[in-house]
């Protein structure tokens, strides 16, 4: 009994993380119609930004502003310099630029702060939280906890401001928006703002929650992103949201109960790929219209 | 009923929408039909209908007295109907010629012969005829994305003509034209006419349609509402309404 | 030297596929991998001739190809590419966790070519990577040509538009894959005859990336283009020796690079480094006479 609450645990704070770094991708998605796969070296770079913040100052609160002002500003940066340009491409040229970027970036980490973990440990002030058999260590509560809070955020700004209303316009019809005067490149920009300062918060988080960092942070996560996007339906938060928490606790509980039969990333791509068969017409890409 | 070219019934839903809705045609060999409505009438959907990229929810549609609905569009223009589009698609790198051809080949795709070279002296020269015809051979050799909005129309219609067709099917070719070109456009469809083919044109231009058609079609939500020769169109009540109430 | 045979092939295979017939895929490595597999699981496990691994990993890669081709039919552009990018990775599962194929460890012992017991030597072994080069780009040369190049270069452009004139996309599709993939198999055969060890790691998604690199930077469309691409590639890290620590944030900038100011790649077709080169003297051919008339 005691193994299955652990598992719960432990799946829904693996679950919080794959939230928090893909909302900002299935964002990304549901407006420019780009898979953003930059955006695991983005969580990557707050990760790093986080620690470094971290070791310079020996002050983990500052480590979260640092990694998410960081991040921001080179989210952005992708959007303005690369995105922005690329906007008629075919999707997967954009792709393809994309991972090219993630790659890039991955290995700059690399050269920069050396190819190995770098340890990245904490002790909380505050306690964990246990009741009977059931036991959260202070990190899973911090993981679990801002990840609530987070959400609750973006679906304040995603439902109840204007640049969320703004958001739901352009994803439906860009030019449509365009057309009724909305600053659709400026709403763009601050979508990849918000969600770029949302994975520098998941990288600082999952830094604390394994206790290292290393640069090669991305590739793990990256991949499962795409299932999570996938199986949420692109573009769709809330679904997105809900897809990170099965994927998650399955994952937790398979790991712990069977052994593997492929490596996990195998696995999660066939899975992946099995869906995308199956979807329906609205995964094939923009069908042209004739 | 055996006939050259009908429409039975034929109805497509879109998750809701009823694009086109029981919709019945009839059309003889070598006549020029025109197909009016307002915006969203359904149809473009027809002509998609016809040429086989989409599936029809229900209806047939006979050509020759054979079932063509829900066929795959590579068979369809393999059996003699070709088409252009409402927003010019020329395969943009490739040459003027290069895209005549891609239609011309049509029947080398699935034999053996496929291996055989396209821009073989046979071919071209009997492509570079169809440019002939339509008065692009001057253009022969330039990119199709550097052609003007006329030209490409043309363009179009000279793909189409490469598949050998009984039936042309030409969407709105003549939006953004001026005026010399669009009588320069009527003067085509009627000698595609007199070189025996069969046309059904799409039209938001009224002068066009109204002049060239022998006989007219009009559709409003997905549906025939009207059927007749232009003079009796013009006239009719429900037409009328159908385009004023749609503003 | 004899890698940038090997490199040439790969990035023919990424030419035919995404150049001519437009259809992304960041799974050839893996197709490598079932060819050199294949070739290495003919001579070692089999005891067969070396050379009965020719068709049977050229084979091989094709029938999985053929599969890949087929999945493809149902994804489009990006989503693609990420379908293709998962088959990588679940080649790459089967051969780590694949008994017979030797787990993490790889195969190991492959024999060199040989004729009649005779090992080929160094040098006859690139001369016959590089009689198998010319092959392939005559082969590749003549399907540009033919009526399947046009076709596949239609599909490309606008492929619903492409199927309204008369065109198989469905077969032809398939075909692009099974050939591409077919190319890097062999691609494969010859790498598991020359390094004699293979293991999983050879042919994860990262050297997917590498080969699509390779055609990109020379310029996709082209023969020409992803030859030059495995050529500069695989000769400059050998000149440039501190490159090689740096080569995946060469190659990634590459892409977003290239991709982002010249898609047409260095030498493309509408490149401005070949532009220019056409406009010299020695190279402007004949102009083609066009009727004047009317």
């Amino acid at each position: 009994m005691e193994k299955i609450l652990e598992n719960w645990v432990t799946g829904i704070t693996l679950g919080s993380i794959y939230a928090l770094i893909s909302i900002g991708m299935t964002m990304v998605y549901g407006l420019i119609k780009v898979l953003h796969v930059a955006h695991a070296s983005v969580y990557v770079l707050g990760a790093f930004l986080g620690f470094s913040i971290y070791a310079l100052t020996g002050n983990i609160w500052l480590a979260f502003p640092a990694a998410m002002a960081g991040c921001a500003l080179v989210g952005y940066l992708i959007y303005s310099q690369i995105y922005q340009r690329v906007q008629d491409a075919r999707a997967d040229i954009t792709f393809i630029i994309s991972l090219g970027l993630f790659m890039a970036m991955a290995d700059a980490f690399r050269l920069i702060a050396g190819p190995y973990s770098l340890s990245f440990s904490h002790t909380f002030s505050f306690p964990g939280y246990q009741s009977g058999i059931l036991k959260i260590t202070p990190e899973q509560l911090l993981v679990i906890g801002s990840s609530v809070l987070l959400m609750g955020v973006v679906w304040w700004v995603v439902n109840k401001t204007k640049t969320g209303l703004a958001w739901k316009a352009s994803a439906q019809d860009r030019e449509v928006a365009m057309g009724l005067g909305l600053k659709v490149n400026y709403y763009f920009g601050l979508n990849f703002i918000f969600g770029s300062a949302l994975a520098g918060i998941a990288g600082v988080l999952v830094g604390i929650y394994y206790g290292q960092v290393n640069p090669n942070m991305g590739f793990l996560w990256s991949y499962k992103v795409f299932v999570v996007m996938v199986l949420g339906g692109l573009g769709n938060v809330l679904g997105t949201v809900v897809a990170s928490y099965f994927l998650g606790i399955a994952e937790s509980f398979t790991i712990s109960y069977f052994g593997y039969f492929l490596p996990r990333d195998a696995i999660a791509f066939i899975l992946m790929i099995i869906v995308l068969i199956f979807l329906p017409s609205g995964v094939m890409g923009r069908r042209q219209r004739i | 009923m055996n006939g050259f070219f009908q429409i039975e019934n034929l109805s497509k839903n879109f998750g809701g929408i009823q694009a086109v809705n029981a919709a019945n045609l009839r059309m003889e060999e070598n006549e020029i039909l025109g197909i009016i409505g307002p915006n969203g009438a359904g149809k473009t959907t027809l002509f998609n209908l016809i040429c086989g990229v989409y599936s029809p929810g229900s209806g047939r549609i006979l050509f020759k007295g054979q079932e063509i609905q829900g066929k795959k569009p590579h068979w369809i223009a393999k059996r003699g109907i070709g088409r252009t589009f409402q927003i010019c698609q020329p395969f943009k790198d490739l040459t003027v010629l290069e895209n005549v051809l891609v239609s011309y080949g049509h029947s080398f795709y699935d034999r053996w012969t496929c291996f055989g070279r396209y821009a073989g002296r046979p071919h071209v020269e009997g492509a570079t005829k169809l440019l002939v015809q339509l008065g692009l051979e001057k253009y022969r050799d330039w990119e199709s994305k550097d052609l003007s909005l006329a030209l490409q129309r043309r363009l179009e219609i000279a793909r189409a003509m490469a598949l050998n067709p009984e039936i042309i099917l030409l969407d709105e070719s003549a939006a953004g034209l001026t005026y010399e070109e669009s009588l320069d456009l009527i003067k085509l469809v009627r000698e595609l006419k007199h070189r025996g083919k069969s046309i059904i044109l799409i039209e938001h231009n009224m002068n066009v349609a109204m002049e060239v058609s022998e006989r007219l079609y009009v559709l409003d939500h997905g549906a025939v509402i009207a059927e007749g020769t232009p003079e009796v169109i013009q006239r009719d009540e429900r037409v009328i309404n159908a385009y004023l109430g749609s503003e | 030297m004899t890698f940038v045979c090997i490199n040439i092939l790969l990035s023919l295979s990424v030419g035919v596929l995404t150049g001519y017939a437009g259809q992304i895929s960041l799974g050839q490595a893996a197709f490598m991998g079932i060819g050199a597999y294949t070739a290495a699981f003919v001579t070692t496990k089999m005891g067969l001739s070396c050379w009965l691994g020719i068709p049977c990993s050229v084979f091989a890669a094709a029938i999985v190809g053929f599969g890949l081709g087929l999945i493809s039919l149902r994804l489009k552009d990006d989503f693609l590419a990420i379908a293709t990018m998962g088959f990588n990775f679940v080649v790459v599962g089967v051969l780590l966790y694949a008994p017979m194929f030797g787990r993490a460890l790889g195969m190991g012992d492959i024999p060199m070519l040989s004729f009649f017991d005779n090992p080929l030597s160094r040098e006859a072994f690139l001369g016959f990577c590089v009689a198998s080069v010319v092959v392939v780009i005559l082969v590749v040369w003549w399907l540009q040509r033919s009526w399947v190049g046009l076709a596949w270069r239609a599909i490309r452009e606008v492929q619903e538009v492409a199927e309204v004139m008369g065109v198989n996309i469905t077969k032809y599709k398939i075909f692009a894959f099974v050939v591409s993939t077919a190319i890097a198999g062999f691609s494969g055969y010859l790498y598991a005859h020359f390094v004699l060890f293979i293991t999983p790691y050879d042919f994860v998604f990262t050297n997917s990336t590498f080969a699509v690199t390779l055609a990109v930077l020379g310029g996709m469309g082209t023969i020409r283009g992803p030859v030059l691409g495995a050529i500069i590639l695989t000769v400059l890290p050998e000149y440039l020796r501190f490159i090689q620590d740096y080569r995946m944030l060469t190659y990634g900038l590459l892409l977003v690079v290239i991709l982002l100011f010249q898609p047409e790649g260095l030498i493309g077709n509408k490149s401005f480094l070949w532009r220019h080169l056409t406009g010299l003297r020695i190279f402007r051919r004949k102009p083609v006479s066009v009727e004047a008339t009317q």
